[in-house]
């Protein structure tokens, strides 16, 4: 009896070991094509042969042997489904969800049919037109809340985006700065948390605003993002995609 | 015995077309159950082992063998550092150089070429300008450059540019002109320029200028003359694939 357990005990430590070494062997590929990259997640793909790595928000995909490194898109042909695209909503949907209401600026209904999440940057014209509407899209059932995300490419735009969430009234100093106006009379630093979730954005491979997540992280089309019909229509319809997987998300 | 051999013969080709047939077959049902309305256009066994290399609608993707999976974007060779997924237009660019006419292309040749491209020009691109202006150099290195008028939708006017060249009598010193800057009066005329720009849309050809080597390898963007003759004599030395 012992010695069966010993030799499920070594058989167990050996399947490890061999595990660790793809893993290794994965990790080393990335590192010799980016030397600094910093790897989030491996884990083994559904893609046989090969490994799923997470790295700086991106999903990319490695060979077990670490020659080839494949980044785009997976399609599970059978499934119609972008097996990339739903592990990075997915990623994004936990993300977001862990991200507490205080460090978000919030405009909701108050019976929701829907959450959208909005990666936004005072200084974007389209975030600009997006909050022009905002009354109707709650009106719409759907609740909006704001991440703060200053791009780089607008400078200044991190001091406005501090500025306003020290205003003793956050979501008027927001539409405010929405129409191109300092929020009042105020403290214009404080304790605030743009640093973070400029870097939860960062992390997960947004880089424009506005991104707008429905609540499965998928990113809504900009296209459908115009007008409270659009988005309410493409909500409907994602959640319904959802619920027909049945709402299994892919985590790990 | 004969008999036997040619039997033998035979059966292995009808097997190779069968295979063949097969890979074409997985292909197309695994890219029209993700892309209904694609154009499958090749089909190829890839250089990562359980995947088809395939062309479709212009653009290079791997099919899994079993035709389970399906990718689209880059396949690194991670020791190479190289994308290897665009290799996959090797062969339909290849069909297309190879398939224009002479009567399409403006020539720029020295007398005893040593080395050919084709390159796809714009008479409103700055690389293909600083290109053109080398052509002394890429004649006198043995380079002939067959150009392929590719107006890009976002120059604007381009398109009416690169008729006019070509219908002017002289085409060769008109795209000179026209691409150091001169506004030539506008000339229209029947053109290739439809079917090259179709060409293009097809080979996975994007941008201005694209240089390709005669075996439809793509010799890059801008490439300076010492440098493509350099490319060039590089793809000679090298065992023909």
């Amino acid at each position: 009896m012992l010695k069966k357990l010993f030799a499920l005990v070594v058989l167990a430590a050996v399947t490890s070991v061999h595990a660790d070494d793809g893993e290794k062997t994965v990790r080393d590929a990335m590192h010799s094509l980016l030397p600094l990259a910093v790897i989030d997640h491996i884990v083994k793909s559904d893609l046989p042969g090969f490994y799923e790595v997470i790295v700086s928000g991106q999903v990319v995909y490695v060979s077990a042997d670490g020659k080839y490194l494949l980044q785009g898109n997976l399609y599970d042909v059978p499934g119609k489904k972008d097996l990339t695209a739903a592990r990075l909503a997915a990623m994004r949907q936990i993300a977001v969800e862990k991200l507490p209401a205080s460090k978000k600026i919030v405009f909701a209904p108050e019976h929701p049919k829907h959450t959208v999440t909005v990666f936004t940057d005072v200084d974007c014209p389209y975030c600009r037109q997006f909050h022009k509407q905002i009354d109707q899209f709650n009106k719409a059932g759907i609740a909006v809340n704001y991440v703060l995300f200053p791009l780089d490419i607008h400078p200044g735009a991190d001091k406005k985006a501090s500025a306003l969430w020290c205003a003793a009234d956050r979501n008027t100093a927001y539409t405010e700065a929405m129409n191109g106006r300092a929020p009042a009379a105020g403290p214009t630093s404080c304790a605030n948390p743009v640093a973070e979730t400029k870097a939860l954005a960062i992390s997960l491979g947004i880089n424009a605003t506005p991104t707008i997540l429905a609540e499965d992280g998928t990113t809504v089309n900009s296209s459908k993002t115009v007008s409270p019909e659009l988005l309410l229509g493409e909500l409907d319809r994602l959640a319904a995609e959802h619920a027909k997987q049945g709402g299994k998300v892919a985590t790990r | 015995m004969f008999r036997f051999l040619l039997l033998t013969l035979l059966a292995a080709f009808a097997v190779s077309a069968s295979a063949e047939g097969d890979a074409n077959k997985i292909a197309a049902d695994a890219l029209h159950k993700v892309a209904p309305n694609a154009k499958l256009q090749s089909v190829s066994p890839a250089p990562l082992a359980g995947f088809y290399s395939v062309v479709a609608d212009g653009h290079a993707i791997y099919v899994s063998t079993d035709g389970k999976y399906l990718i689209e974007g880059h396949v690194v060779d991670v020791a190479a550092k190289r994308d290897i997924m665009e290799d996959s237009l090797q062969g339909v660019r290849k069909a297309a150089v190879q398939g224009i006419p002479a009567s399409n292309r403006l020539t720029f040749a020295p007398p005893h070429p040593k080395h050919h491209v084709t390159v796809f020009t714009d008479p409103d691109c700055p690389y293909c300008r600083q290109f053109h202006k080398q052509i002394a150099e890429y004649n006198r290195l043995g380079i002939a450059v067959d150009y392929l008028l590719f107006p890009l939708p976002i120059h604007k006017g381009a398109d009416l540019k690169s008729v006019t060249v070509w219908c002017s009598k002289d085409r060769n010193t008109s795209f000179t002109e026209a691409i150091n800057g001169a506004n030539l009066p506008q000339q229209t005329c029947a053109n290739p320029i439809g079917d090259i720009i179709h060409i293009a849309e097809t080979t996975g050809i994007t941008g201005t200028p694209a240089v390709l080597a005669d075996d439809g390898s793509m010799l890059g963007g801008y490439v300076a003359p010492d440098q493509l003759a350099k490319q060039l004599d590089a793809l000679d030395a090298a065992p023909a694939k």
